[in-house]
C-alpha cells in the first residue's frame, strides 16, 4: 500500500495509491490522501492504476476527496486500468457517474483543467 | 439450476479473528483459493470484495460478541461441465457469533444525483449484492450465516484461447428482447439484489424479467394516481418515490419508498383501485412487471412468495407502528385540547366579566364584555377600586393571539393592578409598565392599551394611552370619540414617556371602551365596521343598560360579519355615571 504525489505546475496534482485500499490498507494512506487533496489545487487526478483492490471503505475515501475538491472549486478524476477490478468496483457503486473515470492520464488531466 | 456432469468439487475453511488486518488477508486468501481451485479471475476479483464487504460489516455492526468469537468462512468451488460448456460455481459461507442481523433485509442506500449529495459512506451493501449471484442468509445456532457465490459459464474454444464470462451478462445478450426492454438498466445489472429476489435462480429470473419495463421518472413526476386501475407491479431501482394516501401530496403525511421496495401489489393481488398516490422524490428507475408475469411467472420462482409475505408483513407492521403513533398523536392533542380549555377559563376569570360588576354601588354602573378569537385571547380589560371613590379602568389589545398572547396578556394585567395602587397618575403607570415589559421580552409581543382614574363623585376623569383606539363617549343625545394623548404603545421600546389629558364625564355620559376587533370587524365585502358603526351603534343604544347596550353592538358587528366567529377578539368595557337619586 502506497501513495505518492507530482505537481504539475500550480493548478494540477497527481495522486498515485497502489496496492490494496480495503480495510487495513485504508489507514495507512487515508491521512496523507486527506493531506494531498486539502491543497488547493484546482484539478486532482487520482491514479488508481496499480491499485489492485478497491473496497467500498476506499470508495467512501474516494468520494470524500471528490466532494472536498468541489467544495474548493476544482474537479478530481480518477484514471484507471480498463476492464480491472477496480473499475468494477467503481461501477458496481455507481461511483463512475459522480467522479469522472478515464484510461489515461492525458483525458483525465484535461478534463480537470477545463 | 445448472445440470451437468460434475469436474470436482474442493472444500476449504479459514478462521480468523473479527479484526480489520484479517479482513484483508482473508479476502487475499479467497482469491488465492478461487484462482488456485480453477475459477476465472473475475469470479475470484468479486468474491474477495463481496467476503472483504461482509467482514467489515460484521466487525462494524456485530457489537462485542462479533468481536469476540472466531469467524469462520468455508468455500466450496464446483466445476462441471455441460454440453460443450465447462464452468462452475463458487459457493462462500461465512459465519459469525455477532448479533442476529440479515444484511439482505437492509434497503440499499438511493444512487445520488450528483457528487454534492452523494454520502461517502454506505456502498459495503451494493457491492455484496452487485457482485454476488446470490445470497442467502439464516440464523442458526446462535450465529450468523451468510452463503454468497458466483458461476461461470467458459466455452471451450481451440487450445489455448479459453474466454471466461460472467454468467449474467451472456444471458442478457442472448435475449434481445430483453436487451431492447432494458435500455436504461445499467450494464450487466442483475436484479438478485432486491430482496424479494434474492433467492430465485438467477438464469430463471432473467427469463421471467425478459419483458419487464423500466420506466424512468424525473422528480416530481407522477407514477400512480389515487383510484386508478393497477395491473402491475413495480419494484424501485433507483432514487426514491413518495406515496401519500391522498389525492393530493401532503409534505407531513408522505410514507416514503425507497430502492429495493415492492409497491402496486395490493390492487394487484385484489383488483381495486390504487390505494396511494405514488410521486417521483427524486429521478428514479422503476421496474413495472405485468401483473400476469407477476403471478404467473415470478411468484413461482424459488423464495419469492415468500419474501413477498415477508415484505407485506413488514409493511402491515409499520402501517400498525403508524396508526399507533396517529392514534397516541390524537390523544395527545385531546389532552391539549383540554389544557387550552382550563387556560381559557384561567384567563377568563381573571377578567371582571361579572354582571353587574359593583352591585354595592349606586352611583356607577361598569360593565365588560369578551368574546375571544381563539380558544385563548390577547385583548384584555379591568376594572376596580383604588379606594372608595376611585375607579382604575383600562382596556388593552396584545399583539398576536394564542397562548404566547394570552400569557403576555396575564403578565400586563398582573402588572397594571400592581401599579395602580401606587399611583393614581395613568401616564405615569404606562411608563413603569412599558418599562417593565421591556425587560425579557424575547417574544416581541407588544401591547395598546387605554387606562384612566375616573372619581366617581366628581365626574373628573384622568387618562393616559399607549397606541390604542380611542374610547367613546356618549349621552343619549351625541357620541364622540374621546381626544387622546399621544402615546406609543407599550413592551416594544423601553424610556418612553407618556401624558395625560383630564376630562369631566357628567351624570348619565357613558365612557365606551374597546378594542379594534370591533372597528375593524369586516363585512364579507371586505369593508370595516369602522369607528363611526360604534358610534352610532352606541348613540342608539344610549338609554339601554349597560349589559344589553354591550350585547346588542356584538349582535350588530356578528350581523355585519355575517359570521359567529369572530376574526379577532372582541373587547369592550363600558362606564356610566348614574344619578344619585336613581
Amino acid at each position: 500500500m502506497s501513495i505518492s504525489h507530482t505537481d504539475i505546475g500550480n493548478d494540477l496534482r497527481r495522486i498515485a495509491i497502489s496496492g490494496r485500499l480495503d480495510l487495513p490498507g485504508v489507514d495507512s494512506v487515508a491521512k496523507e490522501l486527506e493531506e494531498l487533496i486539502a491543497a488547493p489545487k484546482k484539478g486532482v487526478v487520482v491514479d488508481l492504476t496499480s491499485l489492485r483492490f478497491l473496497a467500498s471503505i476506499g470508495i467512501s475515501a474516494l468520494i470524500s476527496s471528490a466532494k472536498t475538491v468541489q467544495k474548493r472549486g476544482g474537479k478530481m478524476a480518477l484514471v484507471v486500468q480498463a476492464n480491472s477490478t477496480v473499475v468494477m468496483s467503481l461501477e458496481a457503486t455507481g461511483v463512475d457517474d459522480l467522479i469522472p473515470v478515464f484510461n489515461n492520464h492525458s483525458d483525465a488531466e484535461k478534463s480537470v483543467a477545463a | 439450476m445448472r445440470a451437468g456432469r460434475l469436474v470436482s468439487s474442493h472444500h476449504d475453511e479459514l478462521t480468523l479473528e473479527a479484526d480489520a488486518a484479517e479482513v484483508g488477508r482473508a479476502s487475499e486468501w479467497l482469491e488465492a483459493m478461487c484462482r488456485q481451485r480453477g475459477a476465472p479471475q473475475p469470479v475470484a476479483d468479486r468474491l474477495a470484495l463481496s467476503l472483504h464487504e461482509m467482514l467489515a460489516n460484521v466487525i462494524a455492526h456485530g457489537g462485542t460478541s462479533a468481536r469476540s468469537s472466531p469467524i469462520g468462512i468455508h468455500l466450496e468451488v464446483v466445476r462441471d461441465k455441460t454440453g460443450g460448456e465447462a464452468g462452475g460455481e463458487v459457493r462462500v459461507t461465512v459465519s459469525d457469533g455477532g448479533i442476529a442481523f440479515n444484511p439482505l433485509m437492509v434497503a440499499e442506500i438511493a444512487r445520488p444525483n450528483s457528487l454534492a449529495e452523494a454520502v461517502p459512506e454506505g456502498r459495503g451493501l451494493t457491492m455484496i449484492r452487485r457482485f454476488s449471484d446470490w445470497l442467502d442468509y439464516r440464523h442458526e445456532g446462535g450465529r450468523n450465516h451468510l452463503t454468497f457465490g458466483a458461476r461461470w459459464i467458459a466455452k471451450v474454444k481451440p487450445p489455448g484461447t479459453t474466454h471466461f464470462h460472467r454468467s449474467g451478462e451472456r444471458r442478457v445478450a442472448s435475449h434481445p428482447v430483453m436487451q431492447e426492454r432494458r435500455r436504461g438498466l445499467r450494464r450487466g445489472e442483475s436484479f438478485r439484489w432486491i430482496a424479494l429476489f434474492a433467492d430465485a435462480d438467477p438464469v430463471e429470473l432473467d427469463a421471467a424479467l425478459a419483458d419487464c419495463e423500466l420506466l424512468m421518472l424525473s422528480a416530481g413526476e407522477t407514477l400512480l394516481r389515487l383510484g386508478d386501475l393497477n395491473q402491475s407491479v413495480f419494484i424501485l431501482l433507483s432514487g426514491k418515490l413518495t406515496a401519500y394516501l391522498s389525492e393530493a401530496p401532503d409534505p407531513d403525511n408522505g410514507i416514503e419508498i425507497s430502492a429495493s421496495e415492492c409497491f402496486g401489489e395490493l390492487s394487484a393481488i385484489d383488483g381495486k383501485p390504487i390505494s396511494a398516490l405514488v410521486v417521483a422524490a427524486t429521478d428514479v428507475r422503476v421496474l413495472k412487471l405485468d401483473k400476469e408475469v407477476f403471478w404467473k411467472r415470478l411468484i413461482k420462482l424459488r423464495g419469492v412468495a415468500e419474501n413477498m409475505m415477508i415484505t407485506l408483513s413488514e409493511r402491515m407492521r409499520r402501517s400498525n407502528v403508524k396508526a399507533l403513533a396517529m392514534q397516541r398523536e390524537q390523544l395527545e392533542l385531546q389532552h391539549l385540547r383540554k389544557e387550552l380549555d382550563v387556560a381559557r377559563q384561567l384567563q377568563a376569570s381573571m377578567l371582571p366579566l361579572q354582571r353587574p360588576l359593583f352591585p354595592g354601588r349606586t352611583d356607577i354602573e361598569v360593565c365588560g364584555f369578551m368574546e375571544p378569537a381563539s380558544k385563548v385571547g390577547g385583548d384584555l380589560f379591568d376594572a376596580f377600586f383604588v379606594d372608595n371613590r376611585t375607579l382604575f379602568v383600562c382596556v388593552g389589545d396584545v399583539s398576536g393571539h394564542g397562548i404566547a398572547a394570552a400569557l403576555f396578556m396575564v403578565r400586563v394585567i398582573g402588572l397594571l393592578r400592581i401599579l395602580a395602587m401606587e399611583s393614581t397618575q395613568p401616564e405615569k403607570i404606562l411608563e413603569t409598565l412599558n418599562d417593565r415589559l421591556c425587560i425579557g421580552n424575547d417574544t416581541n409581543l407588544f401591547v395598546t392599551l387605554f387606562c384612566g382614574f375616573l372619581d366617581t363623585q366628581s365626574g373628573h376623569f384622568v387618562y393616559s394611552n399607549a397606541g390604542h383606539c380611542p374610547p367613546l363617549v356618549c349621552s343619549e343625545r351625541w357620541a364622540a370619540p374621546l381626544p387622546l394623548p399621544k402615546g406609543m404603545l407599550a413592551g416594544a421600546a423601553s424610556g418612553r414617556q407618556y401624558a395625560s389629558l383630564e376630562r369631566h364625564l357628567a351624570v348619565g355620559e357613558t365612557l365606551l371602551c374597546y378594542t379594534d376587533g370591533m372597528s375593524e370587524a369586516e363585512n364579507p365585502s371586505g369593508v370595516q365596521f369602522s369607528e363611526q358603526g360604534c358610534l352610532t351603534l352606541l348613540k342608539h343604544g344610549a338609554a339601554r343598560a349597560l349589559p344589553e347596550l354591550l350585547d346588542s353592538m356584538y349582535e350588530e358587528v356578528v350581523i355585519y360579519t355575517g359570521s359567529p366567529h369572530p376574526a379577532d377578539d372582541c373587547t369592550m368595557l363600558a362606564v356610566r355615571r348614574l344619578a344619585l337619586n336613581q
